[in-house]
């Protein structure tokens, strides 16, 4: 089920409702339904792998609590070849073959056959949540959960469950236990983070792909003008879809008494690429930082060996996003980059940078570098991201600027151009003053009121709803 | 904090009267700047008028076919019916539509092209039905083919304007600025005709389609048949044809156009119908100034092309008597 969907707007109270009207001791029934109804409403036969490798790592964990030395290492790693098995599977196995014939050319008659299946939706973050509890039970963080219903929950609780925020087992688990009384300010706060996400992604995500997909289709076909636009209206849509995702996912758990972690804070605000991952997908980040680079020797090894660390992290965590090389090579420029910057560190680091104008200054410097990176990310080829960044750099490209290019019938006119731009100078404005919970109005009612009346205007009346599934649902 | 719930109350009381208030506001304006449209779709789905002849076709219909040249050869009334970017599906609910208050037509003529069969059941345009929804074949197309919550539609049609895109939008504007779609030089309308000027094809400034293969698609297909044969039902005769476009421009792109020829050609011989091919007006179709694009005559080729179907249908009248 999709978050801007009319079906959510029934399921959500509806959910909601009932939970509160339960009994303590049923609501944990009630949410697991409710998220399995949540999940199904995309492919239904897809919670039986979900269902798989909940039965895996229960198991998993409470035989690694009960082990100790290689046993307990062992059952860790069956866990983790269990869970990485079906992203190899579903996610991977193409890609591998498709690489693995082109390498060999094989004949067609020889050619390794492809798997012929849908990638179940979410997959790489409700793998990662699961993993994240056996890693956690293996390094005694986490006691093991005996209740078989409660850690299907962890795994499928319906906010978060098809694109984050990658939740911790200390921090979500308990709170299955826990009974939350409805009170109505933490309820108003829910619903009013819920509506700041809806806002970002039906008025600004979903209405500059309209634009960002059309260019990116066919790049050939576009001028450089058009196509830096593009990449900025698409530096701006992934954040607000992904970013707008993980508000409603946290909003609305909220609205139920549930705190998920903050996933993104501000990231284009960062004055340099090491900020930005700290405020950039907080839940993946970090899930790579505790449990990838750590396990590489973290900060304990020498300079080079944590670069390559680094290095490593960022290209694992390209292609985590999806099996296409685009994605290595956006890890990769962001590798590059992070060492870089660490470089550069080292050697400067004395330097104060206190200085209005040069915070600026890095602020747009950061957010250039990561709009570049962004391109291999949204590219459907390596070469069609080399053709497009030369073209961003060729000056020929910005003479005789025609915003729709060489489609006469895209649906994005001057009147888009204008709403995009305010609608982006809007969210940019707001968050800057916002904090991540969106509570700077508590202290203002009339300015709060307001705001929320315009959010809630913006939506019905600028809204783009075309049912278009958010972005990251297909990593 | 204070007040949560009073809060929550006032905000959506006050979104409410904004979107209330700006929903009116671009109702307004839209129904300023589409003049024709409006009019067009209310004469086509509420209107009872008698028309002897009725064209459906896509946007190379609505501004191709100028029903008082036609008709002041044939002697008949005609009603163009054509609806920009429209296919298959639309022409079967067009027409469908345009019975419910209307006498059937002595005849349909249905102009297409491969575009009108192989693109999916959604219909282009469903903006410009939503003043329309009081015909049931009108609710039937919003709901079955397009994704729109008909159900907000019909119980509250003051919030249309909530559906409006972008681009709609930008013409409501323009209609509150006082423009309107007649407001260009050398545009009018007429019984459902609209014209795209005078000004000739320019040559120089064609781009060629990119080459690309034609798919019929089975819904289209099935609409096909369901409309020859409402139409039969109801006694019209119908009549199939190729629509003309400029030295073939648009045809041969279509790397499969001999394929999708003798598919259609046999499909309406199983209807007992001949398709007219005036894609083959040789010399009409080498003219650029009967042209306003490829695909789209202007004015002056809409008259000329008007007057062929007017002699057409004299002698196809004069033959029936």
């Amino acid at each position: 089920m999709l978050f801007n969907s009319f079906e959510f707007l029934i399921f959500f109270p509806l959910v909601t409702l009932v939970y509160f009207l339960l009994p303590h001791r049923w609501r944990w029934i009630h949410l697991l339904i409710a998220s399995c109804i949540f999940y199904m409403a995309l492919i239904p036969v897809y919670i039986l792998i979900l269902f798989g490798t909940i039965i895996v790592d229960y198991f998993a964990g409470i035989y690694i609590e009960e082990s100790s030395g290689k046993k307990r290492k062992s059952l860790l790693m069956l866990s983790i070849i269990a869970n990485v098995g079906v992203l190899a599977i579903f996610k991977y196995y193409n890609f591998f073959i498709d690489n693995l014939n082109d390498l060999f050319q094989f004949s067609e008659e020889n050619q390794i056959p492809f798997l012929h299946i849908l990638l179940p939706v979410g997959l790489s973050f409700h793998t990662f949540q699961a993993m994240s509890y056996t890693f956690e039970v293996y390094r005694g963080n986490q006691k093991a959960e005996r209740h078989f219903g409660i850690y299907s929950l962890y795994v499928l609780f319906y906010p978060q469950l098809v694109a984050g925020p990658i939740e911790r087992p200390q921090n979500l688990l308990h709170q299955f236990r826990e009974e939350h009384h409805y009170d109505k300010d933490r309820v108003y706060e829910g619903l009013r983070l819920m509506l700041w996400g809806l806002f970002k992604k039906v008025v600004i995500a979903d209405r500059l792909s309209i634009y960002v997909n059309e260019v990116y289709a066919q790049p050939d076909q576009w001028q450089g003008a058009n196509i830096a636009l593009a990449t900025f209206f698409f530096a701006i849509q992934i954040y607000c879809d992904f970013s707008g995702y993980s508000d409603i996912a946290i909003g609305s758990a909220r609205v139920m008494g549930f705190k998920l972690m903050t996933n993104f804070n501000r990231p284009y605000f960062s004055k340099n690429i090491q900020e930005f991952w700290k405020r950039w997908h907080i839940s993946l980040s970090t899930w790579f930082r505790d449990y990838l680079y750590i396990s590489l020797g973290g900060n304990r090894v020498n300079k080079v060996r944590r670069y390559i660390n680094v290095a490593i992290v960022f290209i694992i965590s390209g292609f985590w996003h999806g099996a296409n090389w685009t994605f290595i090579a956006w890890g990769t420029v962001h590798a590059v980059m992070i060492v870089l910057y660490m470089l550069y560190k080292e050697h400067f680091k004395s330097q104060s940078r206190n200085n209005v104008l040069l915070n600026g200054a890095s602020i747009i410097a950061t957010f250039f570098i990561v709009c570049l990176a962004w391109i291999f990310f949204r590219a459907a080829s390596i070469d069609d991201a080399f053709l497009i960044i030369g073209k961003i750099f060729d000056p020929s490209g910005y003479q005789d600027f025609r915003l729709n290019g060489p489609v006469a019938e895209l649906n994005f006119g001057s009147l888009s151009l204008v709403l995009s731009l305010g609608f982006i100078g809007i969210m940019l404005i707001t968050e800057r003053f916002q904090n991540v919970r969106f509570t700077a109005l508590d202290k203002s009612p009339s300015m709060d009121i307001l705001s929320n009346a315009a959010l809630i205007f913006f939506i019905v009346m600028f809204g783009v709803f075309d049912k278009t599934s958010f972005i990251y649902f297909q990593f | 904090m204070a007040n949560s719930n009073a809060r929550f109350f006032l905000s959506i009381v006050l979104a409410v009267i904004f979107i209330l208030l700006v929903s009116f506001i671009f109702t307004k304006g839209d129904s300023l700047y589409h003049i024709h449209k409006n009019n067009k779709t209310a004469e086509l789905f509420s209107g009872s008028s008698q028309y002897d002849v009725v064209f459906i076709g896509s946007s190379r219909t609505h501004s191709g076919i100028y029903p008082k040249v036609a008709d002041s050869i044939s002697g008949l009334l005609s009603y163009n019916a054509g609806a920009d970017g429209a296919n298959m599906v639309e022409f079967y609910y067009i027409f469908k539509g345009y019975l419910v208050n209307h006498p059937a037509p002595d005849y349909l003529v249905l102009t297409i092209d491969p575009v009108a069969l192989q693109i999916d059941t959604k219909i282009a345009y469903p903006m410009q039905y939503f003043g329309s929804l009081n015909n049931p074949a009108v609710m039937e197309m919003i709901k079955t083919c397009s994704r729109y919550n008909a159900f907000l539609l019909e119980k509250a049609p003051w919030l249309k304007a909530v559906y409006f895109d972008d681009y709609v939008k930008s013409l409501a504007i323009s209609g509150l600025l006082g423009r309107n779609e007649l407001g260009y030089a050398g545009h009018f309308n007429d019984k459902g005709f609209w014209t795209r000027g005078t000004a000739c094809l320019d040559t120089n400034k064609v781009r060629p389609y990119a080459t690309h293969k034609s798919k019929i698609s089975p819904e289209c297909l099935q609409y096909f048949d369901e409309l020859i044969n409402l139409a039969q039902a109801q006694g019209s005769r119908v009549l199939v044809c190729y629509s003309p476009e400029y030295k073939k421009g648009y045809q041969k792109s279509v790397s499969n156009f001999a394929d999708f020829d003798k598919k259609i050609v046999s499909f309406l011989r199983g209807k007992n119908i001949e398709i007219i091919r005036d894609d083959n007006l040789e010399v009409f179709c080498e003219q650029e100034c009967n042209f306003s694009d490829v695909i789209h005559l202007n004015t002056i080729g809409a008259i000329n092309y008007s007057q062929i179907w007017g002699h057409r249908l004299q002698k196809i009248a004069l033959n029936k008597q």
